[in-house]
């Protein structure tokens, strides 16, 4: 067990450096010079030059690098050129955000695609199951800026149920917030519970065939019991493993989702930050959410683990 | 602790094991089974008849794909979903049961009547600890709860010769040896004292070791507690040292049917011969081992007569157009055989062809 959380974890770290080394790399892709753009209207090649010092914009990449590393180590993340904020600030100010739509939509995705996945599996090839392919298969098809667009129109500009978009802090009006946050939470739960939904059908039926499912029935246990139990806590490692994937992407930022509804989280910042050319802030999201994907396929695996007696004993 | 286990033992056994009048655990008439593929439908049983009585053992032979383990299943109610039973009656202490409701059904498995199945490394859920998949059986059945119920599934294990059996409640499946995990699926079959064992090939995926050991097994259990065992199997070693009786299917029909001595000593029917011939024998080692020629019919090519009239030596128009009928030909009215030609020592055109055999 700690041989294999250690095992993890030291895997972990080189993939880490790869990152930041490729987030690092990031900015030499990005066209347009930080300096005039910081610079704004002042157009004097002093000013500009001045600001190239200051920020070792003429340094060779391997210092800006090791400059930027030893930073990023002592939660010296840089300062947006933008507005001046550190970057962690900035960063820590849009994860409650962030985390609030990954589990609203986490819970969404796993509330229909389990249960959807389940009832097609146990009754593979009726209509229940065609009707929940079909949907599931809308569902990953279903660009989200659509559907988000769609919503907006139909239930806030036709019907005015909910407000379009924005965003208020469940600390000034839960009620106020969970309204801003259903549609969105909708968009993105129900493009993962499609493919909750597939992993949990395949899963089942899969384990439903199972020996063990055979010698369930023939001890008289009622359908219920074997399928909830003995058949469902077999199908349930595959589908808790992408569930954490999946929630680690979620947590990643969704970026035409938070764009459409204006919901100021990760995914709107990494797309200001793109446009404005704010070099420090896109690094610090990516490396954050990087990050923040390799712990969770950490969880997974972590999981996989304890979820199988095999492993675990 | 005994108390509850007396009681346990005593009060269902009245009622589930078969009346003093009737010792007929099992009685099996005419039971037809079909699958449906997309092909067609196609008959895996055609009219499969026998009895079980109480304490003793009937082994069902043949070769794979005959229809043993389909007629155990159609017993059960467990068949696939594609599978559906045609005609005929089985009836367990003269209940019915094909045409029973799914419910009625549920509350007979585990209880009346319990199966142990061919592979014991998969038929114990890999998720779930050996006493929790014990006691839930045990539960569904009686009105033993908590302490007592694992009371009683320790004193299972134990039971069924399991060392540390306090100690192996707590592990998982893949913490046991494959002998093991087959004594956790009787212990498991006989928790609640049921009427009728089958068993579908237990120890055909064992070693040769552990085999011999969990045959004992089932025998010294039955002894004790008067379970009737079908007993599914291909190995005439097993019959020869379990069965009391034995039934030796053929393509979905019975070809021939008596006590094991009776079938062993004389064998009527022309595929129980080939089967007895093909066994291997230690102390002869000159001849070389005898096979029957040819293999089974496909459902789609079954001849309309005796279905072993493709492969049989002694098969004429006859036999291939008419369908024989299990009829005793001697002395024993138990020992009965379908084949037109049988005994084979008295039918006289069939000389030629029983040199073949010899």
């Amino acid at each position: 067990m700690f041989a294999f959380i250690f095992r993890r974890v030291l895997i972990a770290v080189p993939t880490l450096l790869l990152i930041s080394l490729m987030v690092f790399s990031l900015q030499l892709l990005l066209p347009g010079d930080p300096a005039l753009a910081l610079a704004g209207e002042e157009r004097d090649p002093a000013v500009i030059e001045a600001i190239r010092e200051q920020y070792h914009l003429n340094d060779p990449m391997i210092v800006q690098y090791g400059h930027w590393l030893a930073g990023v180590f002592t939660g010296d993340w840089g300062i947006s050129l933008r507005n001046q904020m550190a970057v962690t600030d900035l960063l820590l100010s849009k994860l409650p955000v962030t985390l609030e739509l990954a589990i609203l939509a986490m819970l969404v995705a796993l509330a229909i695609g389990v249960t959807a996945g389940l009832v097609s599996a146990v009754k593979k090839g009726t209509r229940w199951d065609f009707g929940a392919n079909v949907i599931a298969l809308s569902g990953i098809s279903i660009p989200n800026f659509w559907l988000g667009i769609m919503l907006i129109l139909l239930v806030s500009v036709r019907w005015g149920l909910l407000p379009a978009s924005g965003y208020t802090s469940p600390l000034e009006s839960v009620s106020r917030n969970l309204e801003m946050m259903v549609m969105p939470a909708l968009v993105l739960g129900t493009a993962i519970a499609a493919i909750m939904m597939r992993h949990t059908r395949s899963a089942m039926i899969q384990a439903m065939q199972a020996d063990y499912v055979r010698t369930a029935r023939a001890k008289g246990l009622s359908e219920r019991v074997v399928i909830l139990k003995h058949a469902f806590r077999n199908a349930l490692v595959p589908v808790v493993t992408m569930g954490t994937l999946q929630f680690g992407e979620l947590l990643s930022g969704a970026v035409l989702t938070e764009q459409v509804f204006t919901i100021p989280g990760f995914g709107k910042l990494i797309v200001d930050a793109v446009f404005n050319r704010d070099y420090a802030v896109v690094q610090g999201v990516v490396l954050f959410t990087g990050t923040v994907f390799i712990v969770m396929n950490f969880i997974a695996d972590l999981l996989y683990f304890l979820l199988n007696p095999r492993l675990r004993t | 602790m005994t108390i509850i286990l007396a009681q346990h033992d005593q009060a269902p056994a009245r009622t589930k094991r078969s009346d003093a009048m009737n010792d007929n655990v099992l009685t099996v008439e005419g039971l037809k089974v079909g699958f449906r593929t997309d092909k067609g439908r196609f008959s895996i049983l055609d009219g499969v008849d026998f009895t079980l009585r109480r304490g003793r053992t009937l082994c069902l032979v043949g070769e794979s794909g005959c229809g043993k383990s389909v007629t155990a299943l159609s017993i059960m109610g467990l068949l696939a979903e594609n599978a559906e039973i045609l005609g005929g009656s089985a009836r367990l202490n003269q209940h019915e049961l094909i045409g029973l409701d799914r419910h009625a059904l549920r509350r007979l498995r585990g209880d009346a009547m319990a199966m142990i199945f061919q592979e014991p490394m998969t038929s114990l859920n890999p998720a779930f600890t050996i006493g929790n998949q014990l006691i839930e059986g045990i539960r569904q059945h009686s009105d033993l709860e908590g302490a007592a119920a694992r009371e009683h599934a320790i004193e299972m294990l134990k039971r069924v010769r399991i060392p540390a059996a306090e100690q192996r409640m707590g592990e998982y499946p893949h913490q046991l040896s494959g002998g093991m995990r087959q004594r956790v699926m009787i212990a498991m079959a006989l928790a609640n004292d049921p009427g009728l064992l089958i068993a579908d090939e237990p120890t055909t995926a064992l070693d040769v070791t552990i085999q011999a050991q969990i045959l004992q097994l089932i025998r010294r259990l039955q002894h004790d507690s008067g379970t009737a065992v079908l007993m599914i199997t291909h190995d005439l070693g097993v019959v020869a040292e379990v069965g009391d009786d034995v039934a030796v299917m053929y393509a979905g029909r019975i070809v021939e049917r008596g006590s094991v001595t009776a079938l062993f000593d004389d064998p009527l029917h022309p595929y129980t011969i080939g089967l007895l011939s093909s066994i291997p024998r230690l102390d002869d080692t000159l001849t070389r081992l005898s096979t029957i020629p040819g293999s089974v019919p496909t459902p789609a090519e079954m001849p309309r007569g005796c279905r072993f009239s493709t492969r049989c030596p002694f098969a004429d128009q006859h036999c291939r157009e008419e369908v024989p009928p299990l009829a005793a030909v001697g002395n024993d009215k138990e020992h009965v055989v379908a084949c037109w030609k049988a005994p084979i020592e008295h039918c006289e055109e069939c000389s030629e062809s029983r040199e073949v055999m010899a």
